[in-house]
């Protein structure tokens, strides 16, 4: 079977999206629907706004690239804070706040296998303890141990440097730890 | 000290997570900070450990149309960003919905537009007059129907696109090549994904796939013959056409892999396009249970069969964190743009200070500000 052929940059399918090829387009958002939808569905703990809230960040980020034709030196931080600004928006919008009790399991849809039962009850706690973080608490969490980036891409997410990032993981796992703690009490 | 921990935290656990030491090893090295770290390290491997969350495949692709669509029918009418503003000021969201939107364009179709003028501009040409109210309709059909039905609804767009670029050429109209290409690329994209969501059903569009099949074959053969001929203005939109054409066929070849074996695009080497540029590649084996891809061949018995060893069956199943673009951090676009020769987008929304959705000062992405 022949290789597959090397995945293009990032920019060059800005570059063509802002050509007006849409195919283009389609290619960053197979690269990345699924690390935006896990991080707006770890936000926002709700499969159907999750859902709307991935699709809206890709409408506005290609309205931005068409309209603006800003000059973007990391794609994937980009859609993170258009998706992080719309989460803030959702927030501010609904009004909506999420009791310990109504935030659902990261895995809420997928069947138990058959001895998980008391981790998915472990990993219940924990996702709840993630959502009680401050946002930009949250954020760190997500981007590093949910989406896997590097301390680096984390940076450029939040807009900070790389030792910002390091301290503010220190602190995140810090509350983290206290809300768990709290919840077995 | 704070930072002393935050960064002995930090290197460990990139140290644990690249396997260069275990859990065990870090906490040893550091017995000042013991408990800390025991608390702390297994809580952050918990974490990563959490069972990856992947957007549903009928979401994924719905969504990827719906966006693809979006973005084919505003390209279409550059001035429906002054609109869309006015009446993201007035209106409830779930009025801007594209379903919503379509609809509402429907309405206006019926009420406005003779059923005579709508009939005039099925045979609209990009860059003709019409052409809007032409590809208007074509989006209100996809609004009103579902996703399986859509499937079939972009091949018929996809041929209707294909005898677009045929005619055109037939004018020497090359300079408006461009716009039909896109849409024919973007609605191969969009029936490829539905085919692929909806694959039991794809049988049904077996023939209507041959044909398109044939038509894209036909489409690029005539083009190839042409290319060499035109001056470099008329190229661009032509090579357009090409690549869309070439792109469909693998499209159809990845999706029918028996039927559809991928080859040399538009199936006919370069330099034997004058003999054959109608039918079958030469090639093309017979498909599943004696079906092949003949000129015009009634639905097999099971066109998709053979092709699951091919297929991404897995597409629910998580990915690994961080997705395929781990440590992708590409540098600016720098000298990104079109040639000065394409307009690439609606001049009126770019930049409008208004528009803080658009993100004006192009420092910050879309989206509201915290």
């Amino acid at each position: 079977m022949a290789p597959k052929p090397p995945e293009p940059p990032d920019a060059d399918l800005i570059r063509r999206t802002m050509m007006g090829e849409a195919a283009a387009y389609g290619a960053l958002y197979d690269r990345y629907i699924d690390q935006i939808y896990r991080y707006v569905y770890a936000r926002v703990a709700s499969r159907d706004d999750a859902e709307d809230m991935t699709e809206e960040v890709f409408l506005k980020t290609w309205e931005s690239l068409v309209n603006s034709r800003p000059t973007i030196t990391n794609f994937q931080a980009w859609l993170y804070r258009t998706a992080h600004n719309l989460v803030i928006d959702h927030y501010r919008t609904h009004k909506a706040t999420h009791s310990l009790d109504q935030v659902p399991a990261l895995n809420d849809d997928k069947p138990l296998p058959e001895r998980a039962v008391l981790d998915q009850l472990d990993n219940t706690r924990l996702v709840r303890a993630i959502q009680n973080l401050e946002p930009n608490l949250q954020q760190v969490i997500i981007c590093r141990f949910i989406n896997g980036l590097s301390h680096a891409e984390t940076a450029q997410v939040l807009d900070t440097n790389e030792n910002n990032t390091r301290i503010m993981q220190y602190r995140a796992l810090k509350k983290l730890r206290k809300f768990l703690e709290m919840d077995l009490d | 000290m704070k930072d002393d921990i935050a960064h002995i935290i930090a290197e460990n656990l990139d140290a644990i997570e690249h396997g260069r030491i275990t859990l065990e090893e870090a906490i040893a090295r550091y017995p000042e900070y013991r408990d800390e770290l025991l608390e702390l390290l297994p809580l952050a491997l918990a974490i990563r450990d959490l069972p990856a969350v992947s957007p549903r495949s009928s979401f994924r692709y719905a969504a990827r149309g719906r966006i693809l669509r979006e973005i084919s029918a505003r390209q279409q009418r550059p001035q429906g960003g002054r609109l869309k503003r006015v009446f993201q000021f007035t209106f409830p969201q779930f009025l801007l919905r594209p379903a919503f939107s379509l609809a509402v364009i429907l309405v206006l179709l019926v009420a406005t537009l003779s059923a005579g003028t709508v009939y005039a501009a099925g045979g609209a040409l990009p860059g003709d007059a019409l052409y809007p109210v032409k590809t208007a309709t074509e989006e209100v059909r996809l609004t009103l129907s579902d996703d399986q039905a859509d499937a079939a609804l972009y091949l018929q767009f996809a041929d209707e696109r294909l005898e677009e670029i045929n005619r055109l050429a037939a004018r020497g109209r090359y300079e408006d090549l461009a716009i039909a290409a896109q849409r024919l690329d973007s609605q191969m994209e969009s029936a490829a994904s539905l085919l692929d969501l909806y694959e039991a059903e794809a049988s049904d569009q077996y023939a209507q796939i041959d044909r398109l099949y044939e038509e894209l074959e036909f489409t690029y053969v005539l083009l190839a013959a042409l290319e060499d001929n035109l001056p470099e203005p008329a190229q661009y939109g032509i090579n357009l056409a090409m690549q869309a054409s070439s792109k469909g066929q693998a499209k159809i070849a990845e999706l029918f892999p028996n039927n559809f074996p991928p080859g040399p695009p538009g199936g006919v080497p370069p330099g034997q396009s004058g003999d054959t540029p109608v039918g079958p590649p030469e090639g093309k084996p017979e498909g599943p249970q004696g079906v092949g891809p003949q000129k015009t061949p009634g639905p097999p018995v099971n066109p998709g069969q053979g092709q699951g060893q091919d297929k991404d069956k897995d597409k629910d199943k998580p990915e690994s964190p961080g997705g395929p673009s781990q440590g992708n951090t590409p540098g600016p676009p720098e000298g990104a743009g079109p040639p000065e020769d394409v307009d690439p987008g609606p001049p009126d929304d770019r930049g409008r200070p208004e528009d803080t959705s658009t993100n004006p000062s192009g420092n910050q992405p879309a989206g509201g500000k915290p």
